[in-house]
């Protein structure tokens, strides 16, 4: 089986100027620097690290909302880097994005209507306005919006609504690639579960594929197939969400589970946390040799040296760690 | 309508009509007392300068020497001035000057403001520095003089004033648009936009203007009484509208020659001017606060 979405060296580079006219570049902050994975479609892919990490780029890099400086992205088999802008136009359709935060996302003075219906008029031009309000409604009947709704404006709904309603624009054009970037997070808590089992349903209906970015392990435990978790720009480890958990290889990886929390209050008295050291290194200037060397609680002489390989560790597993 | 035609979605019957922000705002400024008071009171200014050759029996131009400066009376209500032309006749007149230099300046100011700003402020880099480093030049020349010495050259020039006002005006409002912009910029639903492949121009009319009018209004309001306040100053110093035409500015400078004698001729043209200036900054601030509900009242 061919993957959906497979990223190949993925690097999304800003470069920090300074001056004005004669601008001369400073320094380059390598926000994705060097990321490589596959997606399979009707799946999804977890995607965790601190704030910082680089993940919010990887998503805008891979949908080219950034421009990657170098890398192959390709979805459904065509080359999303070498696309023109006039091809990527059209070809938007079939990659859509989830953004955080849904008091943000949504055009206050748009209607329900003009939301959703944005990304159709963008797609198909001028229309019979009666064909693009019976999408809309069906739209909204799968994200479990109240048909009556129509005619509201985006501030008249609670954070949950919202984010159904960024969910039916999402899926207006029927894409076969969705970026979620933390969908969930500026949501309550009892909102969360309802967003997450919703975005679930979506994707067994539509044989959606998910790219789940987010720092919350719990979530990302429940919506996704593989996991994979994001360092200073780069995958230090790749599993199964069932390996991940079990057998975490990276010491990164095992600082973070060691954070969630059990629900259990005998297990959870036992849990002992790996506390990391410092805050997360200057990403103009990542550390030489391992990128965690100076937070890792495993650290040996030769992490200082040489950059270790994300290599397969045995069935799958990818760890990016000289010790696993 | 049958069941069937609802599904389609054809009928939006039992539909709720949101309740649109504008429609938010409308209903706070309806709530604003010296708001609303004000503006019919300038609707009023503005239907009677309009009408103004229709509403009154005296001309603005015939002189009357015989009659001469006499005080409020039945027949004239703001009194005549020393050349036994009727005051109330020449302030409605000058409403129409003032009024329409206030509109047509303030119009100048957000057209060019808006198309400045929203350039310097959506293209960023360069360009935007290039555009900002200029209109900081331009603030820091004295545009009073500008005017004063263009009006002495062209002539007073009605046409010519309305312009060079104008021009004088945009400076803070390209630099309010281009804040806003740059603010609206980084907003989630730009990007949402730009991922669904909506057009730059449809991203800057659909998704940026809608959201930068409510500043722009509440500054465009404000514009006006200043440019209205300029345009009395102008007139003041001789420098604005040509006799026998009248002009706030240019009756308030009668007055002030004739205000021992005749103290109407200054009291009558003072007080519109000031309670239009008054009426226009009241609906000034009654939008900022309708407009911008999070800006705290008191």
């Amino acid at each position: 089986m061919s993957a959906l979405l497979r990223v190949e060296d993925l690097r999304v580079h800003f470069p920090i100027l300074k001056g004005a006219i004669f601008q001369r570049r400073v320094a380059v902050l390598k926000a994705v620097d060097g990321v490589s994975f596959a997606l399979q479609a009707g799946e999804t892919l977890g995607l965790v690290g601190e704030s910082g990490c680089g993940k919010s780029t990887l998503g805008r890099g891979i949908i080219r909302l950034y421009q990657p400086v170098s890398g192959q992205i390709t979805i459904d088999g065509e080359d999303v880097v070498a696309m023109s802008a006039d091809e990527l136009k059209h070809k938007r359709a079939g990659f859509q994005m989830i953004f955080q935060d849904p008091y943000a996302s949504l055009n206050p003075r748009m209607t329900v209507f003009d939301i959703i219906a944005e990304p159709l008029y963008t797609a198909w031009g001028r229309r019979d306005r009666n064909v693009v309000k019976r999408n809309v409604l069906e739209l909204m009947d799968s994200v479990s919006l109240a048909r009556k709704f129509i005619r509201r404006y985006p501030h008249e709904f609670s954070g949950g609504q919202r984010q159904r309603i960024a969910i039916a624009r999402a899926l207006a054009l029927k894409p076969k690639l969705i970026i979620c970037d933390e969908p969930v997070s500026a949501l309550d808590v009892s909102i969360q579960s309802q967003i997450l089992n919703l975005l679930i349903e979506l994707q067994r209906e539509f044989n959606l594929s998910y790219l789940f970015i987010s720092h919350d392990l719990s979530a990302v435990k429940h919506i996704s197939q593989n996991i994979a978790v994001m360092y200073l720009g780069k995958i230090v480890e790749l599993a199964s969400c069932e390996e991940l958990f079990r057998a975490p290889q990276h010491p990164y990886t095992q600082a973070l589970l060691s954070a969630v929390p059990y629900p259990d209050p005998r297990q959870e008295r036992q849990r002992r946390r790996i506390l990391l050291r410092d805050d997360l290194p200057d990403p103009t200037c990542p550390p030489r040799g391992c990128r965690f060397n100076t937070r890792c609680h495993k650290v040996v002489d030769k992490c200082y040296r040489d950059e270790p390989l994300f290599k397969d560790v045995g069935g799958k597993h990818f760890s990016a760690c000289h010790l696993s | 309508m049958t069941d069937a035609a609802y599904k389609l979605g054809l009928a939006g019957k039992g539909e709720e009509k949101g309740t649109s922000l504008w429609m938010d705002s409308y209903y706070r400024l309806k709530k604003n007392k010296m708001a609303v008071v004000s503006f019919f009171y300038l609707l009023l200014q503005a239907a009677a300068a309009v009408f103004a050759p229709l509403l009154v029996q005296f001309s603005y131009e015939e002189t009357d020497l015989v009659l001469g400066a006499v005080p409020p009376n039945a027949a004239h209500w703001f009194g005549t001035d020393d050349l036994g032309r009727d005051l109330f006749t020449r302030t409605l007149y000058g409403a129409r000057v003032s009024l329409a230099i206030g509109v047509l300046a303030a119009f100048v100011s957000v057209v060019i403001g808006i198309a400045y700003g929203a350039i310097s402020g959506f293209i960023g880099g360069r360009t935007d520095y290039v555009m900002q480093r200029l209109l900081e030049i331009l603030y820091a020349m004295p545009f009073m003089l500008f005017v004063i010495i263009l009006m002495v050259m062209v002539g007073r020039n009605i046409y010519v004033m309305f312009i060079a006002l104008g021009a004088i005006q945009w400076l803070s409002m390209a630099r309010i648009v281009r804040g806003q912009v740059i603010a609206l910029k980084r907003m989630e639903y730009v990007d949402a936009a730009r991922a669904i492949g909506v057009s730059n121009l449809k991203i800057i009319f659909r998704h940026m203007v809608p959201n930068v009018m409510g500043p722009v209004i509440v500054y465009t309001t404000l514009t006006v009484p200043a440019v209205v306040l300029e345009e009395a100053f102008l007139s003041f110093l001789g420098l604005g509208v040509q006799e026998p035409m009248s002009s706030w500015g240019t009756l308030i400078n009668d007055g002030v020659a004739a205000m021992e004698v005749y103290p109407w001729m200054l009291i009558f043209p003072c007080s519109t001017l000031m309670l239009t200036l008054l009426a226009l900054n009241f609906i000034g601030d009654g939008l900022r606060d309708a407009l911008d509900p999070k800006v705290s009242r008191h």
